[in-house]
């Protein structure tokens, strides 16, 4: 013992707590400012929802101390500081998205909120613009001009406390956190982890079953109110799959001419393909995307052998080649329309693809249909400008997300006076787009901080531990957050093909916010497990015996 | 509104402190175990060994990360950094344009007389609920044009935007979202707007005019029939079977959206042209004055004049023989024979020559579809102005593949020749300027006179205004000003067009005459007469110049030429006539 003088270093809680309290007190003028230019814009922000939101620095201030002071927590506290800031920042972006009158509304509601807030802005512009000739000449005299309306009296949202109680919002940040506590007090066993580690296998199969039979009685992708509960199955996916691999990297290893032996390679692919087969029938790509992503990733990190490196890029881009040269075959090899959409969208996004393109077709007549409009096919021209019209309309959120980050600029509009509600749904997969819109620049750079640290800190966390499959579970789950969060801002951005899926910690959403935390907890488990471990390892023998004087 | 801005930017900037004291903390701590110098190495197979490639997954999503900050920097500081990239195009069609200038109040506009009460475009209140008025109707919806929430806005609305949504106030900019717009004070005369669309919509028929004010061609009215209510807009259904005409136009040229002064439409884009018939003997002549060719005599005979290497002969409207005559006779009886003879005495390269001075395109070559940068524009964006008002390039043949006759026909505005009101208009007003110079039109009051070139000589446009003088004391316009001898003396030329246009049923759908191998539809044509009258008043010292076309009116002396005889009594009554002459005003060369 006395010759492993290791130290594991971590960052004081205390620094953290200061922290919570800095991105709080920031939240608090961010919901000032929301509140402040609703009233400009014409419409009443609530202050019951920003108090809630406030308010919920209470339960995580809670589980911090429970952490530091019940579980006497050695593990870092990064990863924790880092997710309630992109909770906190994302929860200011959806206060002002859906305290705007106009935002959620639809059909002529909408139109009937836009024109009222137009009202407000007016009148305010002829208090504050005209002079007094013109005053006159509308209203007869410059002090005839109607007052504006008291802030009580804009439209907007009325909550009782009742209401906002009862409301998801309230009740879902709060079972995440709870979510959260429970993963941690679990995980951070040894018994739990090796039974995981031990029954990985079964732990697949068991979660496959019923995923498969909700996925398969599920309406277009959504499940009783609109709700997505097997976001929640990732974990266990990702359970089983560090388990597996963490049994299997020696075999895996061993390699002839740089190819793993069959035997070993078998399970393994069986439970590398299990959560892709129910997300490609849920036709959920992005987390498809994300989990083939992070699999790759971690089998790569285990086994680290260099030519199978080569031959997995290899056969990446051969598929990729198969499938582009299957864009020019019309049935595509049985690959989604939408896939094809979502790559020629990321490609050419103000280019409308020909008529006739056999995964545009349909979308082209439905929209025409929905338009109620025939088309001359005796006419190129018309049916060009008709083509390009459904196309614009098919992109319209990818093109208003990238002109609203246009429009942001460095530092951006000011929250509440931008225009983030030309983006359809900007509260859940646009979210990026509202906050560059709103906050520029500078806003996106405090998000992508924010999720460095957490990457950093999570790698950190497996790099510390010392046992494999804790060591892939913390890379997993890192990885998990990390690429989601790329696939999702890289897809607002045309960095990558949009795939629909949410910004974790940040995007308005239920079972999706629970995931992530969840995942947080398990991280923070297994930090504090590593600090124990090395504490365990660092302490002086104990005499065995302390006479007592 | 600076007040939200500054709470954000504190926001943004507490938010962005804080993640980089976490980012420079985990910095520091970036390496979680403090290696030992006599740790061992690992042995085969343990799990430390993979701490080099987790360290290497750290630092690809670190450059993963970059990109996308890369990507963003992209889209904020790139991406619309130049005019004619894609996305700059497709940003035209952001949604949030329409959101900042209908949302709050844009500028208003108004006539040359600054009045509130004249305004083309303004705000009025309904019991406290405010929205954009324009008091002029469907009398000037072709300029001042329309704006709504969904569909967009054409016309002013569309050309000035930029210059209508630009925040007017200091003040208000600072207390208000979505500022006050400057207002813009264009050169119509309301009163003469509400004249001129009158006169027009009296004749029953299709017909457009374009009034200019000399010397910087200031348009003091501009008005095309049929027309339609801005209000027109707020009824979806209405609107779309309105720009569902205006998007075939050139089968269904009944639709209101098409501005017949320009040949455009309201909503911007599209070409419309006419045929100018007579009224095009001005530009020859003006041609022959400017080269000398002014003693030329040509007979025009019963059995018509047959170019060389054409079967076809040009005879005159009616059959009529005008003997042997020189061009001062010739212009004023506007004979098709002296013209057809003289334009090929004058030659192809001279006369196209003179056309490209006016800028028309040449040959069927010439791909430029409209007249950009033409419009003298100092308010608001040129593109934006060009985008609404550039009328098509007007058009001729002069190219090596046309014939004799072709050439023949086009002297005196048949054939090939393909011009705009606005066109002829501006013809008109290069032959009443004082210097024979081409001059580009303008909404601007008082702005600075853009000259775009010499068309001809001083003493060559003098010559012409005598020629279109006579037309109207003794020639084929002396009958429609006969009620204006001795009050005005005004100049001009009629013209008499004829031309092939779509035959409609009664529901206004062209009919069809048979479908083509080719699957296309093939319409059937019937003759229509379009009536014109270009001209200038006062003769001796011009300062309007003004073109009117009717379609299908006849003869340019039966329809056209007597709206033009009114439009000048309104004008006179309202003192545009009054002028010190054309040289009084400073000139200034431009490009």
């Amino acid at each position: 013992m006395e010759r492993i003088k290791a130290r594991l270093t971590r960052t004081s809680p205390s620094l953290h707590l200061l922290l919570l309290f800095l991105i709080f007190g920031a939240a608090f003028v961010g919901y000032v400012a929301v509140i402040w230019s609703a009233e400009l814009r014409g419409y009443a922000a609530s202050t019951m929802v920003a108090a809630r939101d406030l308010a919920l620095v209470i339960p995580i201030i809670a589980v911090f101390l429970w952490l530091t002071r019940k579980q006497r927590y050695r593990g870092e506290m990064m990863m924790l500081t880092a997710a309630v800031f992109l909770f906190s920042f994302g929860l200011v972006i959806q206060f002002r998205l859906f305290s705007d009158p106009e935002y959620a509304a639809r059909g002529a509601a909408r139109a009937r909120a836009r024109e009222a807030k137009a009202q407000t802005v007016r009148l305010l512009n002829v208090e504050t613009g005209y002079d007094d000739e013109k005053k006159t000449f509308m209203f007869g005299a410059p002090d005839r001009v109607p007052q504006l309306p008291e802030a009580g009296q804009l439209p907007g949202y009325k909550y009782s406390l009742a209401d906002i109680l009862s409301s998801a919002n309230t009740y879902i940040p709060i079972v995440a956190l709870l979510a959260m506590a429970a993963c941690f007090r679990l995980f951070k066993d040894d018994r739990v982890l090796l039974w995981f580690q031990r029954h990985a296998m079964i732990l697949g199969f068991a979660t496959l079953v019923p995923f498969a039979i909700i996925v398969l009685s599920s309406d277009d992708g959504k499940f009783f109110k609109q709700t997505t509960p097997w976001e929640a199955v990732k974990i266990l996916f990702l359970l089983s799959f560090a388990g597996v691999l963490a049994d299997a990297y020696r075999h895996l290893r061993l390699t002839r001419w740089g190819l793993p032996p069959v035997r070993h390679l078998l399970p393994f692919i069986v439970i590398a393909v299990m959560p892709v087969l129910p997300f490609f029938a849920l036709s959920d790509f992005g987390q498809m995307l994300v989990f083939l992503g992070v699999y790759v990733m971690l089998y790569v990190v285990a086994v680290r052998s260099k030519a199978q490196v080569a031959y997995a890029v290899a056969l990446v881009s051969v598929l990729f080649v198969v499938f582009f040269g299957a864009t020019k075959v019309t049935t595509g090899f049985g690959v989604p329309g939408r896939v094809y959409f979502r790559f020629y969208q990321w490609a050419h996004t103000w280019e409308a693809p020909p008529p006739e393109t056999w995964w545009w077709k349909r979308d082209l007549d439905r929209y025409l249909q929905a338009k109620n409009l025939t088309l001359d096919v005796t006419s190129p021209n018309e049916i060009k400008q008709r083509n390009n019209e459904a196309w614009a309309d098919k992109v319209l959120q990818q093109s208003q997300a990238l002109f609203g980050v246009d429009e942001g600029g460095a530092v951006g509009e000011g929250l509440g006076l931008g225009f983030p509600e030309t983006v359809p749904i900007s509260d859940s997969d646009f979210i990026y787009a509202a906050i560059a819109e709103e906050t520029g620049l500078a806003g996106g750079l405090a998000i992508l901080l924010g999720l460095s640290v957490f990457v950093f800190a999570g790698t950190a966390v497996s790099i510390s531990a010392s046992d494999m499959f804790t060591k892939l579970l913390a890379a997993g789950i890192t990885a998990f957050v990390g690429f989601q969060a790329i696939v999702n801002i890289g897809g607002v951005l045309r960095f990558l093909p949009m795939t629909g899926i949410t910004l974790p910690f940040v995007s308005h959403g239920g079972w999706s916010l629970i995931t992530s935390f969840s995942m947080l907890g398990v991280l923070l488990a297994l930090s504090h497990r590593n600090a124990v471990a090395r504490k365990a390892l660092e302490a002086p023998p104990q005499p065995a015996f302390v006479p007592v004087r | 509104m600076w007040v939200p801005v500054v709470l954000t930017l504190i926001f943004v900037l507490a938010g962005l402190l804080s993640m980089s004291l976490l980012a420079w903390a985990a910095w520091r701590h970036r390496n979680p175990v403090a290696k030992s110098e006599d740790e061992p190495e690992p042995k085969r197979f343990d799990p430390a060994e993979t701490n080099r490639w987790l360290r290497g997954l750290r630092v690809s999503f670190m450059l993963l990360i970059s990109a996308v900050l890369g990507f963003h920097s992209y889209w904020v500081f790139r991406a619309d950094s130049t005019n004619d990239s894609q996305f700059s195009k497709a940003k035209r069609l952001d949604a949030r344009y329409l959101r900042l200038s209908e949302s709050g109040l844009k500028g208003w506009v108004l006539d040359r007389s600054a009045k509130l009460e004249n305004a083309l475009i303004r705000y009025r209140s309904d019991a406290g609920v405010i929205t954009r008025e324009y008091p002029l109707g469907a009398a000037a919806v072709h300029v001042t044009g329309y704006s709504d929430f969904t569909f967009g806005s054409g016309g002013m609305e569309a050309a000035f935007r930029a210059w209508l949504t630009e925040p007017a106030s200091a003040y208000n900019q600072l207390a208000s979202p979505i500022p006050v717009g400057k207002d813009l004070r264009v050169s119509i005369d309301a009163r003469l707007q509400r004249e001129v669309f009158g006169l027009l919509q009296s004749t029953g028929k299709p017909s457009g005019a374009v009034l200019l004010m000399l010397p910087n061609n200031e348009v003091l009215a501009m008005a095309s029939t049929p027309s339609f209510e801005p209000t027109a807009i707020n009824d979806e259904s209405t609107w779309r079977r309105l720009s569902e005409q205006a998007e075939d136009f050139m089968t269904q040229p009944l639709s209101p959206l098409v501005n017949r002064a320009l040949g455009t439409l309201v909503t911007g884009g599209a070409a419309f042209y006419y045929r100018p018939g007579s009224t095009f003997k001005t530009f020859v002549a003006a041609a022959a004055l400017d080269l000398g060719i002014t003693g030329e005599t040509f007979t025009c005979r019963g059995e018509g004049f047959t170019p060389e290497g054409s079967n076809r002969s040009i005879r005159d409207f009616g059959g009529e023989v005008h003997g042997s005559i020189g061009l001062h006779e010739a212009f004023r009886l506007s004979c098709n024979q002296y013209f057809a003879q003289l334009g090929l005495k004058i030659g192809k390269q001279r006369l196209a020559n003179y056309a490209r001075r006016l800028r028309f395109a040449t040959s069927p070559e010439d791909k430029i579809a409209r007249e950009f940068d033409l419009w003298n524009v100092a308010h608001g964006e040129q593109d934006q102005f060009d985008y609404v008002f550039a009328s098509p390039v007007p058009r001729m043949n002069l190219s090596g593949k046309a014939s004799r006759f072709d050439v023949a026909l086009q002297s005196f505005g048949q054939g090939y020749d393909d011009m705009t009101v606005m066109s002829m208009a501006l013809l008109a007003s290069a032959a009443a300027s004082s210097d024979g110079s081409f001059v580009a039109p303008t909404f601007e009051v008082g702005a600075e006179r853009k000259v775009i070139g010499p068309f001809i000589s001083p003493q060559a446009a003098a010559q012409l205004r005598g020629l279109m003088r006579s037309v109207v004391e003794s020639g084929t316009a002396s009958g429609a000003f006969a009620s204006l001898a001795g009050r005005v003396a005004a100049a001009g030329k009629t013209g008499t067009a004829d031309r092939d246009v779509y035959k409609y049923d009664g529901k206004g759908d062209p009919i069809v005459d048979y479908v083509g191998e080719d699957g296309r539809k093939r319409y059937k044509f019937e003759n229509s007469t379009d009536s014109w009258f270009l001209g200038f008043a006062p003769a001796d010292n011009p300062q309007i110049a003004f073109a009117v076309i009717v379609e299908n009116g006849g003869q340019g002396a039966k329809a056209a030429a007597p709206i033009a005889a009114k439009l000048v009594v309104k004008a006179a009554s309202l003192g545009y006539l009054k002028g010190e002459g054309v040289t009084a005003t400073r000139l200034s060369e431009r490009r």
